[in-house]
């Protein structure tokens, strides 16, 4: 794992950024353009949908990119205070040089997410999880870096195909194209500790714990894709029953074939090495 | 005292979005004092889903700000803080 630790700390330092001055802000946007692939829009193959004329779809997707960006902030502000708390912990020393390029790159990321969604939209959207507890002291470390694997691993997915999509506004675009290109790095990280930690864990780890893990990171895959089917979205979009709608947008077969067809990398991995047992169905 | 209709539909929805979460508890094991997340009926992963169902239920946002894991003791709980309606 160390060749990889300083290959990623290599590139981290020749792309080391000003967030300030990477991106031309325009002051205001045109809310009758696209900020998401219409495609990737939640409602997107939905009756409602159909519904909806070309103007009210590209509303719909500001809304959307909002959200996004907005689960995004809280995504990784939780990463942000994980990674904080791990800088040095026994055990992790060898991976806190990485672990200072992601706290500084994940706070860049979320600069442009918040700028975006204040300058553009006045809000940010609230954050909808809810934690209950602390994971089992003996397998936190893992539990933590396997979230943030999903968790950047689903959004990357949408990252790129809105990056490479020329409908969409230009600071729009750029932004996932930005998150997408320094994830890629994450993501790299992610893989690899998240393997170690398992491997390690695993073979201390009750039969049980092991069996509530893999429970709780399925559900975690599904959580992380139903934070972008929020009916504040679609209310302020103005779209009618905004809670059924979630509900049922959520539970669309096209939404499912897509939430599948872009978690399918994830779940690869997450099978692969032996840390899910069954393909989830998010 | 008989609770109001809408008390007990609200309540009848959230027990069966309990039970189909938790396959293998029988229907009349679940009353409407048993411990949610104590007995890890609930899991921290689920409650977004649970939020979507009471704020359906109430057809009004509910602010995350106001969550706590207390919220979601079990179903009266659920009924007396979000829908308004209980003991």
């Amino acid at each position: 794992m160390t060749d990889v630790l300083d290959r990623l700390c290599a590139a981290s330092e020749a792309h080391y950024s000003n967030p300030y001055a990477s991106l031309t802000w325009p002051d205001t946007v045109d809310l009758d353009s696209w900020f998401t692939s219409p495609e990737l829009v939640s409602v997107h193959g939905t009756a409602i949908w159909l519904q909806l004329g070309p103007p009210e779809r590209r509303r719909l997707s500001f809304w959307e990119a909002v959200n996004f960006f907005s689960v995004n902030i809280w995504g990784e502000r939780t990463l942000i205070a994980g990674l904080a708390d791990r800088l040095y912990a026994p055990g992790l020393e060898d991976l806190s040089p990485y672990l200072h390029h992601m706290l500084d790159e994940e706070n860049k990321h979320s600069i442009h997410f918040g700028r975006f969604c204040t300058q553009y939209a006045g809000k940010v959207y609230p954050d909808r999880t809810v934690r209950l507890g602390p994971d089992p002291a003996e397998a936190a470390d893992f539990l933590f870096f396997a979230r943030v694997l999903i968790f950047e691993e689903v959004v990357d997915r949408l990252n790129v195909a809105m990056a490479r999509d020329p409908r969409l506004v230009p600071v729009a675009r750029w932004i996932n194209r930005n998150h997408h290109l320094e994830e890629t790095r994450h993501l790299a990280f992610g893989r690899s500790v998240v393997k170690r930690l398992f491997d390690d864990g695993r073979r201390r780890w009750s039969a049980q714990l092991i069996s509530d893990i893999r429970a709780h990171l399925a559900d975690y895959l599904t959580a992380t894709w139903k934070q972008l089917y929020n009916p504040a979205v679609y209310r302020d979009a103005g779209l009618p029953e905004p809670f059924l709608l979630a509900a049922s947008a959520y539970a669309n077969p096209a939404a499912r074939l897509r939430r599948a067809a872009l978690s399918a990398r994830c779940v690869r991995f997450l099978l692969r090495s032996g840390i899910l047992l069954e393909e989830p169905q998010p | 005292m008989t609770r109001p209709v809408a008390d007990q539909a609200a309540r009848a929805a959230v027990r069966r979005w309990v039970l189909e979460r938790n396959p293998d508890l029988p229907a009349d094991r679940l009353r409407d004092d048993t411990p949610l997340l104590r007995d890890r009926l609930v899991t921290s992963v689920q409650v977004l889903d649970l939020l979507l169902l009471v704020e359906s239920l109430r057809d009004a946002p509910i602010d995350p700000a106001d969550l706590t894991a207390g919220s979601f003791a079990d179903v009266d709980t659920i009924a007396r803080v979000f829908l308004g309606v209980g003991r």
